[in-house]
């Protein structure tokens, strides 16, 4: 709806403003500068700061610009003398709690001058010494106000500088209490995990009892930073490397929502990595691993130089770019069709993942091509891809915000997908409703929405009445296999099934009436991915509400990986072809064979797990390895194995060939999102020494061996053959309604009294973890965290903080118990571990927790 | 019981009259002791526990015992009442268990009246005067030469309508309310007038505000009232914070049911389905007298579904509030019930448009509320009548400080603050010398004496610098120095401030840092210029109330004792003698006779001096404590300027 438009005059000049907007929007739009420091973008307007205070006619006072709002035929006065001389006075008290020597200096022009850098110094004393020197929205006000002399003293509070947490340094000497960032924090991010406290003077920003964060409610977005209008808050990892030369926006490489990112570069370093406050998905909003995982991961320590070959079980040798691919294009040669295997690490870009699996199934013959995600993902890829067709009708971060209704089901996007968080909770505030549907309470809905716990097996047993809810409003009107899924569901009735699910039949009945009256989005995670018929049955449902109807409803599958859906559709999927289509249609193995000009393969690829017994087996003798791999030491197997990675991780024992791999910032590419978004990456600082772009590496290897197909000029050439290849191979879904019947659901008994519950995300980066590459994520994603219920806890006498060990029939693992609200009674998770072992492909495992003496505990650990 | 209904409220009215009626077939006696907080405090509890102890030990039959809030005369508290059958009440002041025990014997069972403690007899004056047990004063009332209460100095000039009740009700009971009158205006709003007819009737009064801004009410509520919305509030703010004010406390304590009264007539005028008392936590007696009556007018079927069969619906909560002054600003106070942190926002929007949730709101402070039911049962114009002609009604005041009768007092609009202060008063204490009144607590000013004809009037209060605020009225005598007052206010409003928008959480600091250098004698003309530079940025700048009035104080005294600002920072000299650095103690020879009181006193040893001689006081240990200066029974210790730094 377009805003009705008035018409006021700020100083003279006639400004034309929507409805609704205030004063300050109003002068904004029009170029016009009112200083203001507490007035934000998307934080409700508080008018603490009053240095935006202006004269409007017929109002007595002076009213600050930033909640006034904007009437027709009004007259403000931004500049007049009485309005300067009074902000004069108040920028002075903005000043009294912030060390302000250099703001007014006389010398200040020769003094920034002569000093080429901020000194690294505690705390701040002056902007010579602050981390936001030359990006100080403070400074830009003094400077405009004009302000020479401060006739007053100070108040130098003499706070210690905060630096108990990771990421943060909090220096609350130079605060000014605009509260930008305490707002930010409740208004848009919903954790509350800072507030102000005190009063008068005394009054300071704090996280709860002015304990750590880590031990509050602050999930590390940075989004305060980002609004800081002073030095106080600063990322701690860059605040020294100075203003960056120039920045560029490019994609957060840490998980599938695709977040922009500034990425600010200063002779030849990135120096900071900042929100892009105009771009989607999110618009300026980022989580941790965004905000501080990006800097010190392109810079890592760990990062490989060098081109490594292993000459006839010799030592590893270094070699130039050009000898290694000779090399391998040897070696690789004799172990074509179903002896070579390729993982292509869903973190790679488009053309990485393209050239490779092109290589794979055109130069090794075999279609097995993998990542090192589990393969209930690939097998979920190519469902929805069979079902739905190749784009899936993906919905957008914006028709989160703006739907009606919401879904989610099976995830929990405040864990592996942050920033959506603010999207969903937008959805809440403007009235829209939000269900989170999950086996355990997610963290996602403690911020927004309403809670729905799911019994074991829920998830099908809820969709399915939902289905029956919202196909019986449609009438299954124009959808094939409408009778036969009616007839499938009638079995029981819709109070049985709502009881099967742990739900309330009139909640089914109120979610349904919600999702079917309005625009809505289905955002669905792993744990349903999980039950490949409970996935069926959402895409049942998202059918029945007019999927592809005209933006009736949409999809969102939170994929986690960073390029997890590009990655797909580059066909580096042992059952999907770049489109994606599926590998075992017939037509697109033809198409493919015709664009290619070679044979495809027609043996089905193995999955992961057949991938990891084939090399156990000896059946798989080469590997071209670009990600992280389950089982390392199976790799000694192998008689040929080539790394292509970024990171060193302990796989070059096994290795005939390393390369090392550039990252997101370095080179150029496109990645595309879980909206299907398609991003360009861009290249702001060189690749370490001899590190390339994988797909170089690969076309050079297959070059070598004489391969046709593999000559590209540059990255673009790459991306415009797998546009047309893709555009040409995609095909559409059936879309048609299918039965769906439960699978077996694990079920504790007495020997085994618990359901382990996959965990919700990890920190997979590349071929590493962001644990182990950046300082500060182990503080706030601590490892082999066990979380129970408390009253399970109780029962197993049990204190938070102990040892305990989780084991099932399939594994164990060892770990710190943690009691959670979170937890229904009888689930178990653990957070951030190795919990391959556990066989977790399903939704759940049974399994027994232990508490572990002391002694066992040291002999384990 | 059966529904309420205006007929059944006046039959239970008339039951509460005929049971309170003593004599025949009553008891023979009663003794009300008057338990508002400030009598407790001087205590009241041991009067009442002794006189009951008394009655059963004594097995004595007849006398009804009760308790009522505060009677007014704080400074003469603990205060009784005794009734005999026939004869008017007659009210005791400073009284304790044993006096109390004297009063029993020699009153109560053998009618002999106790002269020496007796404060006076009958009833004070209440605002709408009914033919009462005062009439009958006229004739020999057998207490002979007992001054009629109605005439001594501190009650004949007072008109009690918010505090009609005072000393009369116990706040516990809503029968003793009832009994009084109480919710016949309830009815009559309900079952004989429109919303529309309430809110004339309140507008044609011409009440204001008596939180202190003083915006009229019928105004306030037909804005509410014409807010678009389906769901409304109502507020009674009872978040009191001014230092030395305690107007609210005392009435919410002593009649909680005229407050919630008032609350129910305004809700049916403005359409508000809930309501909020919100009362600070620091008054445990108020909060449990709200609740109590909330509970009994619920249980009478005075609050909740379809009140006194009218169809009209409405029901109200105590809130109890943290104690933070700024939560008394009507946007912290919204916050504050909300569960956010007190902290006030930008209007407009007014409450009245987006209040609590969003909703439209009207809050009102305790006595405004008050006020209303009198208004409804005698009429808009009645009201109007009393006052001047833009201040109508009566105002409750709590005068405090160095004046001879402290206490709470509800006088006319327009009377004039010498009369508050000399005679209702009494005057200044130990016979010093009037120096100011303050009125209007930390947002107000300070009146000097020059000035003290003026009429209590909102408009004439503005415009010499003060405030009519919520009540609070200091009296200061010349021992007080004017820029430490300020200080003192100033101190107040810094440490209240919320903290949230700089002019007032900043600026209160650098006007009181410059307060405090010139009562170091450090002060410089530059200073004085830039106190009021600084206060007119507060001031104009502040985001709240809070921080608007924030400079009054100082502003006021800055007009009105300019020199003595001067003295201090020309001369280096405190005329009170109050501000250390420009004071120093000194044993004045002709007057010492050597007591050694002073010398053992002296924390530092500062006082030296053999036994009936002359002592001498070592200015250099001396750390100006003034302890010497309050125990010479001599006047021996004096005070006398000395330029600072010397």
């Amino acid at each position: 709806m377009e805003a009705r438009k008035i018409t006021l005059r700020i100083d003279g000049r006639p400004v034309e403003a929507s409805a609704g907007s205030t004063v300050l929007d109003a002068a904004r739009m029009a170029g016009i500068y009112i200083p203001s420091l507490c007035a934000h973008r998307d934080l409700k307007p508080v008018g603490a700061c009053r240095i935006c205070l202006v004269k409007v006619g017929g109002v007595g006072g002076f009213p600050p610009a930033c909640t006034t709002a904007a009437r027709d035929g009004m007259e403000v006065s931004t500049t007049d003398e009485e309005l300067q001389r009074l902000r004069r006075e108040i920028l002075k008290l903005i000043l009294l709690e912030h060390p302000s020597s250099c703001l007014i200096c006389v010398d200040r022009e020769p003094c920034e001058s002569f000093r080429g850098g901020p000194e690294k110094s505690g705390k701040v004393t002056g902007c010579m010494f602050c981390s936001s020197r030359g990006g100080c929205e403070l400074a830009d006000v003094v400077r405009y106000v004009g302000l020479t002399e401060l006739d007053y003293p100070t108040k130098y509070k003499n706070l210690p500088l905060e630096r108990e947490d990771p990421f943060y340094d909090r220096d609350y000497n130079l605060c000014i209490l605009c509260g930008r960032c305490v707002r930010m924090c409740q208004e848009v991010r919903g954790a509350r995990a800072i507030e102000f406290a005190g009063r008068g003077i005394e009054t300071v920003i704090t996280p709860p009892y002015g304990g750590r964060h880590v031990d509050g409610a602050c999930t590390f977005c940075g989004s305060c930073i980002d609004v800081c209008p002073t030095g106080t808050l600063a990322p701690r990892a860059t605040k020294w490397f100075g203003q960056p030369e120039r920045a560029q926006s490019s994609v957060c490489p840490h998980c599938g929502l695709g977040c922009r990112l500034m990425l600010g570069e200063r002779r030849g370093r990135l120096v900071s990595a900042k929100p892009d406050w105009e771009s989607p998905p999110t618009r300026g909003y980022l989580c941790a691993k965004g905000r501080f995982g990006v800097v010190e991961l392109v810079h890592s320590n760990k990062r490989r130089r060098i081109p490594l070959v292993r000459k006839d079980g010799g030592a590893p040798a270094e070699v130039s770019w050009e000898e290694g691919t000779e090399f391998v294009a040897a070696r690789l040669a004799p172990y074509k069709e179903g002896r070579f295997a390729a993982l292509v690490s869903p973190d790679s870009t488009n053309e990485d993942a393209y050239v490779l699996a092109k290589f794979a199934r055109l130069v090794m013959g075999s279609n097995s091509v993998v990542t090192d995600d589990p393969d209930f993902v690939s097998r979920a890829e190519e469902r929805i891809c069979e079902r739905l067709g190749a784009t899936g009708a993906l919905a957008t971060v914006g028709d989160v915000e703006g739907a009606s209704t919401l879904l989610v089901i099976g995830g929990d996007p405040a864990a592996t997908h942050p920033a959506l968080e603010v999207a969903i909770k937008r959805a809440a505030d403007r009235g829209g409703r939000v269900y989170i549907a999950n086996r355990w309470h997610s963290v996602t809905s403690r911020r927004a929405g309403e809670k729905i716990l799911l019994s074991p097996g829920g998830q099908l047993s809820f969709l399915g009445a939902l289905v029956r809810v919202v196909g019986e409003k449609r009438g299954g009107g124009g959808i094939a296999g409408w009778a036969d899924l009616e007839a499938s569901l009638s079995g029981e009735t819709l109070e049985q099934a709502a009881r099967r699910a742990g739900v309330a039949a009139q909640d089914v009945s109120e979610i349904g009436d919600a999702l079917w009256g309005g625009s809505s989005v289905l955002v669905f995670g792993y744990h349903l991915m999980r039950d490949p018929q409970a996935l069926d049955m959402l895409m049942n449902l998202a059918l029945l509400l007019g999927l592809g109807e005209g933006g009736r409803c949409g999809l969102l599958p939170l994929w986690q990986r960073s390029n997890a859906v590009g990655s797909a559709a580059s066909g580096a999927r042992p059952n999907l072809l770049p489109g994606p289509a599926l590998a075992s249609d017939p037509r697109a193995i033809a198409a493919l064979g015709d664009l290619w000009r070679g044979r495809i393969p027609s043996r089905p690829g193995r999955d992961l797990r057949s991938v990891v017994e084939g090399i156990g087996s000896g059946e798989i003798r080469a590997l071209y390895l670009t990600g992280g791999f389950p089982q390392p030491e199976l790799l000694a197997k192998l008689e040929c194995l080539v790394l292509q990675s970024p990171f060193e991780d302990g796989l070059e024992r096994y290795a005939t060939a390393v390369f090392p791999a550039a990252v997101f910032a370095e080179v150029g590419g496109t990645v595309t999102n879980i909206e299907g978004r398609t991003q360009e990456l861009c290249s702001v600082v060189r690749a370490p020494a001899m590190s390339r772009a994988g797909w170089e590496t690969v076309a050079e290897i297959a070059r070598r061996m004489g391969a046709a197909g593999f000559e590209y000029a540059d990255w673009r050439a790459v991306s415009g053959e797998r546009r047309e290849v893709c555009k040409t191979l995609a095909g559409p879904g059936r879309a048609e309604l299918v039965r769906c019947e439960a699978l077996a659901e694990p079920e504790a008994d007495d020997r085994l009294p618990f359901l382990l519950l996959p965990p919700v995300g990890d920190l997979r980066c590349y071929n590493s973890s962001l644990a182990a590459l950046v300082r500060g994520f182990s503080d706030i994603y601590p490892s082999n965290v066990v979380l129970l219920a408390k009253a399970d806890l109780k029962r197993l006498s049990v204190a938070p903080g102990d040892r305990v060990m989780v084991a099932g029939l399939n594994g164990r693992i060892e770990g710190v118990a943690e009691g959670s609200a979170d937890m229904p009674s009888g689930c178990v998770m653990i957070l951030n571990a190795k919990t391959d072992g556990f066989g977790l492909d399903t939704t759940a495992v049974a399994v027994r927790v232990e508490k572990l003496s002391e002694t066992a505990g040291r002999e384990c650990g | 019981m059966g529904a309420m209904t205006p007929i059944e409220l006046e039959r239970m009215r008339e039951e509460a009259r005929r049971e309170a009626r003593l004599g025949e077939n009553g008891p023979r006696a009663r003794i009300i002791v008057h338990m508002g907080t400030c009598g407790i405090a001087s205590g009241a509890q041991k009067v009442l526990d002794g006189c009951a102890r008394e009655i059963e030990t004594g097995g004595i039959q007849g006398v009804v015992v009760s308790t009522s809030g505060c009677a007014g005369l704080c400074s003469r508290e603990p205060m009784a009442t005794v009734e005999l059958p026939g004869r008017p009440p007659v009210k005791y002041a400073g009284l304790d268990a044993g006096k109390m025990r004297r009063i029993l014997k020699e009153h109560v069972l053998a009618g002999r009246v106790v002269e020496e403690l007796a404060l006076g007899v009958g009833e004070e004056r209440r605002g709408a005067q009914e033919a009462g047990p005062g009439e009958k004063l006229s004739g020999d009332n057998g207490y002979g030469g007992l001054p009629r209460l109605a005439d001594l100095d501190f009650f004949k000039h007072q008109t009690l309508i918010a505090l009609r009740n005072r000393g009369r009700i116990d706040p516990e009971k809503i029968r003793d309310y009832i009994r009084e009158g109480g919710y016949r205006a309830l009815a009559r709003a309900l079952t004989q007038m429109t919303p529309q007819e309430v809110i004339s009737e309140v507008k044609r009064s011409g009440l204001r505000g008596r939180g202190g801004a003083g915006f009229t009410t019928g105004m306030k509520w037909e804005l509410c009232r014409n807010s678009p919305g389906s769901e409304k509030f109502v507020v009674c703010n009872g978040d009191e914070g001014d230092p030395g004010a305690f107007m609210d406390r005392s009435l919410l304590e002593a009649d909680p049911h005229a407050v919630l009264e008032g609350m129910v007539i305004g809700a049916y005028a403005i359409g508000a389905s809930h309501g909020f008392f919100y009362i600070r936590d620091e008054y445990p007696l108020a909060l449990k007298r709200v609740g109590t009556a909330l509970e009994q007018a619920r249980e009478t079927g005075l609050l909740g579904a379809d009140i006194l069969g009218s169809g009209f619906s409405f029901d109200a909560e105590v809130i109890r509030g943290g104690g933070a002054f700024v939560c008394g600003e009507e946007t912290a106070l919204m916050a504050s019930i909300e569960g956010l942190v007190g902290r006030p926002r930008q209007r407009p929007p007014y409450p009245v448009e987006s209040g609590l949730w969003g909703k439209p709101t009207t809050i009102n402070n305790v006595e405004t509320w008050a006020n209303v039911p009198p208004i409804i049962e005698h009429g808009g114009a009645w009201y109007a009548s009393i006052g001047t002609e833009k201040s109508k009604g009566t105002k409750v005041f709590s005068l405090v400080g160095n004046v001879v009768n402290s206490g709470l007092l509800e006088v006319p609009m327009g009377i004039p603050l010498r009369r508050i202060v000399y005679e209702i008063g009494g005057g200044v204490r130990e016979g010093r010398k009037l120096k100011a009144v303050q009125t209007g607590g930390p947002s107000g000013g300070c009146i000097p004496e020059r000035l003290l004809d003026l009429p209590v009037d909102y408009e004439r209060l503005t415009e010499v610098g003060a405030i009519m605020g919520s009540g609070g009225m200091i009296v200061i005598d010349d021992s007080v120095c004017i820029v430490n007052l300020a200080h003192y206010f100033l101190s107040f409003t810094q440490s209240e401030s919320c903290g949230k928008c700089t002019p007032c959480r900043a600026g209160t600091w650098q006007m009181k840092r410059i307060l405090e250098r010139i009562m170091e004698g450090e002060g410089t003309a530059r200073d004085l210029e830039k106190l009021a530079e600084l206060a007119e940025a507060v001031k104009l700048g502040s985001l709240c109330g809070l921080g608007q009035t924030a400079p009054n104080p100082v502003l006021s005294t800055l007009r009105y004792f300019g020199d003595e600002y001067e003295a201090h920072v020309r001369h280096k000299r405190c005329p009170a003698l109050v501000c250390k650095p420009m004071i120093r103690f000194r044993i004045e020879a002709s007057l010492c006779n050597g007591c050694q009181v002073c010398a053992r006193q002296c924390p530092v040893e500062a006082i030296t001096g053999v036994k009936n001689e002359v002592h001498y006081l070592d200015s250099e240990k001396c750390t100006k404590c003034g302890f010497c200066t309050a125990v010479c029974q001599f006047d021996a210790v004096v005070k006398e300027p000395v330029a600072a730094g010397m």
